[in-house]
Formats: structure tokens, sequence, C-alpha cells
């Protein structure tokens, strides 16, 4: 193995070391969680907990009203989709046509 | 990458919202003076933050069971600069913290910086760089998502490890917190951090192929 091949083996294998220690830092004190919850929920709120900055409930807390949310989350996403689509469309859709 | 209501408190909140109100201040300056200059363009303002707000919003799942989202502030630094990219996310953040319960309102300004510097600033400047090597527009654009997903998280990293360091029960030291952050952050945000990459490479590249005088409009590519 040429020596520009063992550093970068080494670098992968310290990169590979920080993720474990980092993931198993990140589950200490592990309590079940649901699968696929964002990392703003599995790392940064589960550390803020242990550290004692426990995050509080949003002032509108959408999340907690049922269907509300996934109204609000399914309009968003309608209209961000109609915005990007017509004005890229109109944008960038037509050469040599649009002003 | 939001840090959520509650975790951010006191003199460190307030100093992070003053950051931010100034940043948005900036940022709406500049919109004000984009669209004022350029009237034809104005509906990119529009797509940049409707952009900026979907792809911030929703989670994509990585082999590690937990959820992360891209940035999309990379992008809109490209094409409208890194004050009005900047000026765009912190518009979609306060909204996202209104009504999707994500983020919060005391940590906007940290989030603002995050995305904003991140995501708009260093995509931007990552951009401009790979530009002034001779890079193609692609490469140029899919390395400045990259870089501008990365930081994004850097920052965030930087934000949550700081906070938590001085908090009333510190597990770790700053840089403790560090390494923690970042390694439980890679396995899930490398990945999305790639799909970044070519997504933004993408767009610059098709949007150059079929409309370059609007790139040249807006200074992206030199006539």
């Amino acid at each position: 193995m040429t020596r520009p091949a063992r550093a970068a083996a080494a670098r992968l294998l310290v990169i590979f070391g920080m993720t474990a220690a980092g993931c198993f830092a990140a589950s200490a004190e592990d309590a079940p969680r649901p699968a696929f919850s964002g990392m703003d929920e599995a790392v940064n709120e589960r550390m803020a907990e242990n550290a004692g900055a426990a995050p509080r409930s949003p002032y509108i807390d959408t999340e907690s009203l049922g269907d509300i949310w996934n109204m609000l989350l399914l309009g968003a996403g309608g209209i961000c989709g109609f915005v990007i689509g017509r004005w890229w469309h109109l944008l960038f859709g037509n050469r040599g046509k649009a002003e | 990458m939001h840090i959520t209501e509650g975790i951010i408190r006191g003199t460190e909140a307030i100093a992070y919202t003053a950051a931010g109100v100034a940043l948005m201040a900036a940022g709406a300056a500049r919109m004000k003076a984009f669209a004022d200059k350029r009237p034809e363009h104005k509906p990119l303002l529009g797509m940049g933050g409707a952009f900026i707000f979907f792809v911030s919003l929703i989670p994509i799942p990585a082999f590690t069971g937990t959820c992360s989202h891209p940035c999309g502030s990379p992008l809109a630094g490209i094409l409208l600069g890194p004050v009005v990219g900047i000026g765009l996310t912190g518009l979609s953040l306060l909204l996202q913290a209104a009504f999707f319960a994500h983020g919060g309102f005391s940590t906007w300004g940290a989030n603002l910086i995050t995305l904003g510097i991140g995501g708009a600033f260093f995509g931007w400047l990552t951009y401009r760089i790979l530009r002034a090597v001779g890079l193609p527009i692609w490469a140029a654009a899919g390395g400045a998502g990259l870089v501008g997903d990365v930081m994004t998280y850097v920052l965030a990293g930087l934000s949550l490890g700081y906070v938590l360091s001085i908090s009333p029960n510190p597990q770790y030291s700053l840089s403790g917190y560090l390494v923690a952050i970042y390694s439980a952050y890679l396995p899930t945000q490398g990945p999305i951090a790639i799909g970044e990459m070519v997504v933004t490479g993408l767009a610059l590249h098709y949007i150059y192929k079929q409309r370059p005088e609007v790139l040249q409009t807006l200074g992206v590519i030199r006539s």
C-alpha cells in the first residue's frame, strides 16, 4: 500500500471512529424513539435534555392539532410546488420565447 | 437543521435574535433593491423563498433510521446573492416556526445564521471561488451545494455545542460536544449533502442551457 493510500485509509478510520463515538454519545441514556424521527429530535433535543436545556413546546403547536398540521403541510407543499413550477417554467422553460 | 424552541435561552437567545434581525434587515433592503432594479425577475424572489421553505421542511429518511433535510439556500444564494438568500431564509424560518412547529422564535436567529450564512453565503462563496479557478458551471454549482449544506450543519453543530457547553448540566466540553454532534450528524447528513450537490449542479446547468441570459442579468455568469 502506498503512503497516500495509507494516509487516506487512516483518515477514513478516524472518521468512522468519530462517527461511531458520536452515535454512541447521541444514543446514550437511550429512550425508545420513533423510527425515522428527525435529527432535530434524535440528536439536538436529546442532547439538550441531557444537558438540562430541554426544549419547550412551540408557541403555536400545530403538530398537536391533529389533521390541521397535515392540512398546513400539504397546503404549503402545494403552494410551493405551484410557485416553483409555474415561475420556473416561465423564467427558464421557454428558450427563446420568454422575455 | 432546526434548533428547537427553548434550547437557546437568556442572553444567548437575545444575542442570536439581534444578529438575526440585523441579517434580516440587510436581506430585506437587498430584496427591495433587487425588485426595483430587476422587476422582470421579481418572481425569482418568490421562487427562491418557496424553494428554501419547502426543501428545508421536507424530511428525507436515511439508512441510519433518522430523517434530515437539505437546505435549498445554496441555490438561492448563487442565483440571487448571499444577502437576498439570507433574507429569504429568514422569512422561511419564521413561517416554519409559526405554523409548522419547526425551529422556534427564540432560536430563529441561530437557525438563520446556520441556514443563511452556512447555506446561502458559503454556497455563493464556493460557487464564486470554483468559477474563478475555471470550473464549469455544473461543477461549481455542485460544489457550492455540497459546501453550503455541509457548512449549514457545521454552524448548527457549533451553535448547539456552544449553547449546551454552557447549559446548567453540560455533559461534555465544547470540543466534546462538537465531536459528538458532528459524528451523529454525519451518517444522515452526508448522503443528503451529496444529493444537494447533485440537485444544485443540475439546476444551474439546466438554467444555463435554457436561459443563459437570465444568469448573465443576475450576474451569476459573465457575458
